[in-house]
């Protein structure tokens, strides 16, 4: 595989085709982030064109500090946050204490109740469950389960100090764990 | 380490993101208590479940779509990229080929001997021969033997002339094209 760099060099010298090969590369995993971020497909990739369209325009200003993945994640989650900042959304405060307080207490009185539930409907529950997080903590998951991203590259990306970081992830796992497990105990008591 | 382990602890174990004397102080204490193991192990379950969500993929035209938007041309495989290259080519190839095909049927019409007959431009073929014969040697003279004794034996030295002349108006072709693009960044 021809690396980042020696594709935007190429692409640079004038062989603007090779940013195909980018988009190719990015473009599934950087597409999931905006599905999670924007809440809807249609939006996902409205922003992930504009996020590509900002990234050739701005690559003479890309200096190969971090990796190219880095650049262009920071690129569409900064979209994807314009995009839900103009819809004036009123998403729960991370500093809400509903959001931070007992909620957050680590699900492990039952670890194997997910085990029970069939794996469509985890999915279904998980994914509804994690569109309800705060847009922070969706953010991090979505940078942390969907993209593999190690704790610095999440901070690089976001712009955020490593402690943040750890604390984000923690109190979203956290939280989003407990949703899922008392949907769960809701619907098989319903049942 | 008596005390259980804070759960924010065990997360970064699992991430791997606790390293050296800390991580190991943590591992010793796992051997030794099972609630903080089974806390760890809920974590480590649902981190897997997570990680095995079905991940919504783009659809098939986004990459061009993007490409047209950004005025990159379409990028075809190799093969047709070829084959575009070589369009001017190709073009004279088959001028030339009806040319021919024409003047074999009149030919033909006429009886045996008429193909024998000179034909209209033969001597620029002779010539254009000859020189072929000269560049090419061996070559030249192996294309001769394969290829059918028609044209007055002239239909190998045309073949070896197309084989120069396309690939000649597909590099022209391509140095244009790339020159084109070059200016787009």
């Amino acid at each position: 595989m021809i690396a980042d760099h020696t594709i935007i060099a190429r692409i640079l010298a004038g062989d603007t085709h090779r940013f195909s090969v980018l988009v190719e590369r990015y473009k599934d995993r950087a597409f999931a982030l905006a599905c999670r971020l924007v809440g809807n497909r249609e939006e996902a990739e409205e922003v992930l064109q504009d996020a590509f369209v900002k990234a050739f325009r701005s690559l003479a200003d890309f200096r190969g500090g971090s990796r190219f993945g880095t650049w262009f994640y920071r690129i569409v989650y900064n979209a994807c946050m314009t995009r839900v900042s103009r819809r004036h959304d009123s998403v729960p405060s991370l500093d809400d204490p509903a959001m931070v307080g007992g909620e957050c207490a680590v699900a492990s009185n039952d670890p194997d109740a997910l085990e029970r539930l069939a794996e469509d409907e985890q999915h279904e529950i998980l994914d509804a469950e994690m569109q309800k997080l705060p847009e922070k903590f969706r953010t991090v998951l979505a940078l942390f389960y969907v993209q593999g991203q190690r704790y610095e590259e999440i901070s690089l990306i976001l712009n955020l100090p490593m402690s943040t970081v750890k604390t984000h992830l923690f109190r979203a796992r956290a939280l989003l764990r407990n949703r899922v497990l008392d949907r769960y105990n809701d619907e098989t008591r319903a049942a | 380490m008596t005390e259980h382990v804070a759960h924010e602890t065990l997360q970064l174990l699992a991430d791997g993101e606790l390293t050296g004397e800390s991580a190991q102080s943590v591992r010793h204490h796992l051997r030794e208590c099972a609630s903080c193991s089974a806390v760890l192990g809920a974590m480590v379950k649902f981190d897997r479940f997570a990680r095995s969500m079905p991940v919504p993929v783009v659809r098939r035209e986004f990459t061009q779509d993007l490409l047209t938007r950004l005025g990159i041309p379409p990028r075809t495989p190799l093969l047709f990229r070829l084959i575009e290259h070589a369009a001017s080519g190709i073009a004279v190839l088959l001028v030339v080929m009806m040319g021919a095909a024409v003047w074999a049927l009149i030919a033909l019409a006429g009886g045996d001997h008429a193909v024998n007959q000179e034909f209209p431009g033969q001597g620029v073929v002779n010539a254009a021969g000859k020189w072929l014969e000269r560049g090419y040697g061996e070559f030249g003279d192996w294309l001769s033997r394969i290829v059918p004794n028609v044209f007055g034996g002239q239909a190998a030295k045309i073949a070896v002339m197309l084989l120069l002349v396309i690939p000649l108006v597909a590099l022209v072709d391509w140095l244009v094209g790339r020159n084109g693009t070059a200016g787009e960044l």
